[in-house]
């Protein structure tokens, strides 16, 4: 492939996962596993060769971009939300644009240490997980237990005898252990049973995700009450070296774990490495989840063309095994030239797109907006993978709403993959699907 | 220490037991998981059960719309002056000013053991992460501060203010040691839980329900996260319930230092992978431990340790400027505030 | 307490409500409530999600969809859980096609029927089981890790060569490879099937993948990197070849001791591979020999046909010629009457011990296979044992000198009761024709005329050759011998052809002259 075939790729993937990324619920992993479904029929259109370079560009883009919707269009209502996080603090407080231009900024450091990140990826990575691969699952086991043992109660433990501030409290608690067992119980009947027609098994998590994460949040800011104040576009951002340093750091270390990990994601990553670094200040939070992002999903993605490493992490390789095999050490070269390219236009993307999105909510109504989207992905998730898709989607959505509603962590969904995998490293998957009488 | 540093530390012990770690491995055992629950499972007793079970006698609730310092501070000596004339424990919870999802008011209580008298101070708005936001200070200068007299001596240790901001307030026990009176601070946490007795108990329970081997591994992780709290301020109560009180810490680690944290929970992975690795049939890493030890932590750590301390973590929170502030203005603190 | 809500959804704008604030009543999506509802409205005080205030207890009114959502969201996901459960419970899991597996179906979980057509492999060390299976339509790589595996084996569920294999698992697709990840070992199944004894003959693409068990004499064993032995069998008549693939890595080191020539049965699987029907044996047992000798024809040199062609035989002659190569020593062997070469490889005759008794003029036993190099038959034996001397050179010249005396007949008392002899003649050369191999004469005396055969090298070694034409006299000495119903003398050397009386000067060309019914032979 020559230099300019591979810039152009670059850029239309870039371009396209821009227009994507902003859409809220959209998962790029939704798009690009449509993209590569077409590009398998339309091979003269994207060719084989240069699918690795389409898809890394825009698994860039969208770890960049992806930001946008959640700070300017996941408002959070009082009513429904006892916290409010860091990048939804600064959109009520009309900063959602510096909010969205410090995770930019996470995201091109996130790139930065990718790249140098590299002897480790071709001498340290691969040792580490060979040393870790026969313990994998009481490792995932161990994430798994820390995100149940350390929710605490969001409650306000006021209630006058000490059974009714157990209750209060454990009322939270108790909905995110809730939510864990249901959406195990979920992943554990989506992945060992054909739900979803055959022809459509690559996303067959994908109405179980959309229904977990994406329509929840969608329908929040459905009903939320919340009007958007006006955002200032600022000319400057407030970051010095050190918040920088800590920031990346604490976000590099998330976002490298869950990209060596199997299931775990950017966000069970970020949340560890802001617990392993104690930090305190909003920006060292927003710059490193940024920075967890951008690492997690590319991170994740170019592991699949270190050469010494064969194996693959996050749904994008997963999704392009079938298709495509690294064979040396160029392969890598090449994404990592198409990610600097690609993430240097994705940050002035993101800028840019910060822009419109303010403008945008400005005229429209951000409710309108999020209701279009909502029927978008119900449209995609039927047509995808028909009505049974949508029950599985309908069924997500209850869940994924538990968290919301009971103010307990919505990671707690995670559990629709976690548990499923867990269970089958450690042999016990078959005990478990006859226990429930999935196996006869 | 933050629940990740112990948690890794648990989970860091357990590895050393090569036989847990073969039987991982080979026969998918989660032994090695319980030295991670047990490293963390302290903090846990105390902050998902522990606590609920603590029954204040007095609970203060600011009124967010109605704030009073000299107001709080009454109610406070109230409950100590209590303790005092009784001679029986009373408890007394502070509870948070919570103004909207995102926003706290922020007030500071001290014991000034100079005067015998409790002051309090009520401070900016401040957001989720403790940063306050600047010019929302109670602008009717004679609510803003409180002081009230407390009966009796009160101990030296005391002089140094709590800040109460966000999320849940602390609590504190008055008792009567003679002509003194006691404050301590948390009485619920840290007591039977940070406890060596309760963790061998809890160590046998483990090793008879899963075997010895797990209940060796779920003593000594529940052991270890009490060593590592014996680092910090608050301690323990070490051999509950033949001992009463806490054992003070060593005062070198703060609980939230970013740097200890992440030095600590960085060591333990080092020596989770490096035992993980030993005990392998095939280890892939073959050079001595010292070499190990040394290319993976102490080169990386001290470069890290020394590169940190060109960078000045600014106090964000303002905590150590306000109460600086209060305990240089303690004594300007006059009686009309009472 | 009364309710006074407002409704910000589409399904609610058929309720009443109530409103204190300005509404623009045509866009139905921004309806505000009256009534906050994140403050107790009796202490003021921000309570946010309770429904009940902390401070006063007092019940603060939420918006009707926020508890629709709440306890919704519970009743719902347990509903919709169970009937998901149910939907499960009852569903087979799909059998497909191994063709039909396309990249879109990748994470699916399928059901696979095949016959393992590659040797299993169960690596204990990794804890690993891979096997290949065929359903006819293509192939896939079943995989399990771990306990999956140890699992497998422990359920003795390790199908072997040629077992049939049903299998459920999750469809990996790793570039054109298609893999299917077993999670469930239980739900393995594994069918043996028998063998069916086939003849050599018999074998056809129907019986691919299927379990025969096939008998045949071993015609060719090839040793490769002490790994791989490639064995080839044929039937009885040297017919119907096949391949024995032996994989020593993973049969081990315990297959019989096979040679040439030894008739084996194997038990295998039938496969097609690079021009060969494949029997590959699904172990090291299931190769027996059945006879460590077979009866290898004997043949005369004159029996030997282009239909003993790959067939072993015996057969005997005299050596009449000696040729080195860079391969090995190229042997004529003769019976007076007829030839055939035999090559000997430099492996098979460097290993002779007495290499300096193989020359011309002694007799040996050989035992080989029949092959055709450049339109020629040859015997070409596999090892040293296979080619014996019964008689040194030596020793059949002394009998020669035993008998000089060599009778002096005239050509019309040569009758077919001298066939064999060895005779002397004398004559005039009155014809002669040129062949590929010689030259013919045609000898006349006064008693009547006879055939002389003279073959190159015996021609190439007589004296002043030129000479052998029409005209000149000549006395041979050679054994009487019977072509086409006509007698002949065929000289063995170029010494028992002497020139009598030459031909006056050659004054035209030599010609050379054919016969007509010149043909390769090997007389």
């Amino acid at each position: 492939m020559n230099f300019i075939n591979l810039l152009i790729y670059t850029i239309a993937g870039t371009l396209i996962a821009s227009m994507v990324s902003i859409i809220p619920g959209l998962h790029i992993y939704n798009v690009a596993g449509i993209i590569l479904v077409f590009s398998v029929t339309f091979k003269n259109i994207i060719p084989t060769n240069i699918l690795p370079v389409f898809i890394m560009s825009m698994i860039v883009t969208y770890s960049f971009l992806n930001t946008i919707p959640s700070v300017f269009l996941g408002a959070p209502d009082d009513s429904t939300i006892f916290v409010v996080l860091p990048g939804q603090k600064y959109m009520l407080e009309g900063r959602g644009y510096e909010a969205s231009v410090i995770t930019s900024i996470g995201g091109v450091i996130g790139i930065l240490l990718l790249v140098l990140a590299t002897p480790f990826s071709f001498y340290v990575f691969p040792k580490v997980i060979r040393i870790l691969s026969p313990h994998m699952f009481w490792i995932l086991g161990l994430i798994l237990v820390y995100m149940v043992m350390t929710e605490w109660s969001n409650g306000m433990k006021r209630a006058k005898t000490r059974f009714g501030k157990f209750f209060g409290a454990w009322k939270s608690l108790a909905a995110g252990i809730l939510t864990l067992i249901l959406s195990g119980f979920l992943g554990i009947i989506i992945m060992n049973k054909s739900l979803l027609h055959l022809k459509i098994s690559f996303q067959r998590v994908m109405p179980a995700f959309i229904g977990l994460f994406a329509i929840p949040l969608i329908i929040t800011n459905i009903i939320s009450k919340i009007e958007i104040p006006a955002q200032h576009i600022s000319e400057s951002i407030n970051l010095d070296g050190s918040l920088i340093a800590r920031g990346s750091a604490a976000g590099f270390l998330g976002g490298i774990f869950a990209a060596l990990f199997p299931i775990v994601t950017g966000g069970v990553g970020g949340l560890l490495a802001g617990y392993a670094t104690a930090q305190r200040d909003e920006r060292i939070f927003v710059l490193s989840q940024g920075v967890s992002k951008t690492v997690y999903y590319v991170g994740a993605f170019l592991l699949f063309f270190v050469p010494t490493l064969h194996i693959t992490r996050g749904e994008l390789a997963w999704m392009l095994t079938p298709l495509y095999t690294p064979h040396s050490a160029n392969d890598y070269w090449i994404a990592l030239g198409t990610m600097l390219i690609s993430a240097a236009l994705a940050f002035i993307l993101s800028l840019f797109y910060s822009q419109l999105v303010i403008r945008l909510i400005e005229h429209i109504n951000y409710r309108l907006i999020s209701l279009v989207v909502l029927f978008i992905l119900v449209i995609i998730i039927f047509l995808l993978t028909g009505p049974i898709g949508i029950l599985i989607m309908i069924v997500g959505t209850s869940i994924g709403f538990i968290p919301v509603m009971f103010n307990s962590r919505r990671m707690n969904c995670i559990g629709v993959l976690l548990i499923p995998i867990i269970l089958n490293m450690a042999g016990l998957g078959p005990k478990i699907l006859k226990f429930l009488g999935l196996l006869k | 220490m933050k629940g990740i540093a112990h948690f890794t530390t648990g989970v860091a012990v357990s590895t050393f037991f090569g036989e847990a770690v073969r039987i991982a491995a080979e026969q998918q055992s989660f032994i090695l998981l319980l030295g991670g629950i047990f490293g963390i499972l302290p903090d846990t007793l105390d902050f998902k059960f522990g606590r609920y079970l603590d029954k204040p006698d007095y609970e203060i609730e600011p009124e967010p719309n109605n704030l009073n310092a000299k107001k709080i501070a009454k109610q406070i000596a109230k409950a100590a002056n209590e303790a005092y004339e009784t001679g029986k424990t009373t408890e007394v919870q502070l509870h948070t000013i919570k103004l909207s999802a995102f926003t706290w008011r922020r007030y500071t209580v001290m014991f000034d053991s100079k005067t015998d008298s409790v002051v309090v101070e009520i401070g900016p708005v401040v957001s989720t992460s403790q940063v306050p936001y600047p010019g929302t200070e109670l602008q009717n200068h004679k609510k803003q501060k409180g002081k009230a007299k407390i009966k009796g001596k009160l101990s030296q240790e005391l002089q140094k203010p709590f800040i109460i901001d966000i999320k849940s307030g602390p609590s504190f026990k008055f008792e009567r040691k003679g002509d003194k009176l006691e404050v301590e601070f948390l009485p619920w946490y840290r007591q039977w839980s940070h406890s060596f007795t309760v963790g061998i108990l809890l160590g046998i329970i483990a090793g008879l329900i899963f075997g010895k081997l797990a209940g060796i591994i779920a003593a000594l992780a529940f052991s270890l996260h009490i060593i590592e709290d014996l680092f910090g301020f608050m301690g323990g109560n070490l051999l509950y319930p033949f001992t009463k009180n806490r054992t003070k810490g060593a005062k070198l680690i703060k609980t939230n230092s970013p740097l200890g944290n992440f030095l600590i929970t960085y060591a333990n992975l080092i020596i989770i992978i490096f035992n993980l690795n030993r005990f392998s049939p095939s280890p892939i890493i073959t050079i001595p431990w010292y070499l190990y030890f040394l290319i993976t932590f102490i080169i990386p750590g001290g470069i890290l340790f020394f590169v940190s301390g060109f960078f000045e973590i600014e106090d964000i929170t303002h905590h150590e400027k306000m109460t600086a502030k209060m305990i240089e203005e303690m004594d300007d603190v006059e009686d009309e505030f009472m | 307490m009364r309710f006074n809500f407002k409704v910000n959804l589409i399904l609610e704008i058929f309720i009443d409500f109530k409103s204190e604030f300005n509404i623009n009543k045509k866009n139905l999506w921004l309806i505000y409530m009256s009534v906050d509802e994140t403050r107790c409205p009796n202490c003021g005080r921000f309570v946010g999600t309770y429904e009940r205030c902390p401070y006063c207890g007092a019940n603060i009114p939420k918006r009707l969809n926020i508890k629709i959502f709440r306890y919704g969201s519970l009743v719902f996901s347990f509903i919709g859980l169970i009937i998901l459960y149910f939907t499960s419970v009852h569903q087979e899991i799909p059998l497909v096609k191994i063709n039909e597996i396309s990249s879109a179906m990748n994470f699916a979980y399928i059901r696979v029927k095949g016959t393992v057509c590659r040797y299993p492999l169960f690596d204990k060390k990794l804890a690993t089981f891979t096997v290949q299976l065929d359903d006819g339509t293509e192939d896939i790589i079943v995989k399990a890790y771990r306990t999956t595996a140890l699992k497998l084996k422990k359920l003795n569920k390790i199908p072997r060569l040629g077992d049939i294999m049903d299998v459920e698992g999750t469809v990996r697709i790793k570039g054109a490879q298609k893999i299917l990840i077993i999670n469930v070992p239980e739900r393995v199944k594994i069918i043996h099937t028998p063998f069916m004894p086939v003849k050599l003959s018999d074998i056809f693409n129907a019986l691919i993948n299927k379990r025969v068990t096939v008998t045949g004499i071993v015609s060719d064993i090839r040793y490769y990197y002490r790994k791989y032995i490639a064995l080839f069998i044929t039937d009885i008549n040297g017919k119907n070849k096949i391949k024995i693939p032996i994989n020593l890595n993973i049969l081990g080191r315990n297959i019989p001791k096979l040679d040439v020539g030894y008739k084996i049965k194997v038990r295998g699987v039938l496969s097609y591979y690079a021009g060969y029907y494949n029997v590959v044996p699904v172990s090291a047992k299931s190769i027996k020999v059945v006879s460590y000798s077979t009866n290898i024809p004997e043949y005369k040199i004159s029996e030997i046909t282009s239909d003993e062609i790959n067939r072993i035989i015996k057969t005997s002659g005299k050596i009449t010629k000696f040729r080195k190569s860079s391969e090995g020593v190229t042997l004529t062997i003769s019976d007076s009457e007829f030839f055939i070469y035999v090559m000997l490889w430099n492996d098979i005759y460097n290993a002779f011990l007495s290499k300096s008794e193989i020359k011309e003029g002694a007799v040996v036993s050989v035992t080989g296979r029949v092959e055709i190099y450049k339109g020629k038959l040859q015997i070409v034996p596999k090892k040293v044992e296979d080619f014996v001397i019964l008689e040194k050179a030596e020793e059949l010249e002394e009998v020669e000198e035993k008998e000089k005396f060599i009778p002096f007949l005239n050509i019309g008392e040569i009758k077919t009761n001298d066939l064999g002899k060895i005779i002397k003649v004398s004559g005039k050369i009155i014809d002669y024709y040129e062949f590929n191999k010689g030259r013919i004469l045609t000898l006349k005396d006064n008693t009547g005329e006879l055939k002389v055969v003279l073959w190159n090298d015996i021609l190439e070694n007589i004296q002043e050759s030129e000479y052998i034409i029409s005209g000149t006299e000549i006395a041979v000495e050679g054994k009487v011998s019977q072509y086409n119903g006509g007698l002949q003398i065929v000289p063995k050397y170029a010494q028992q052809v002497e020139i009598i009386k030459k031909i006056e000067k050659v004054k035209e060309p030599f010609l050379e002259k054919t016969s007509p019914n010149s043909i390769s032979t090997n007389k």
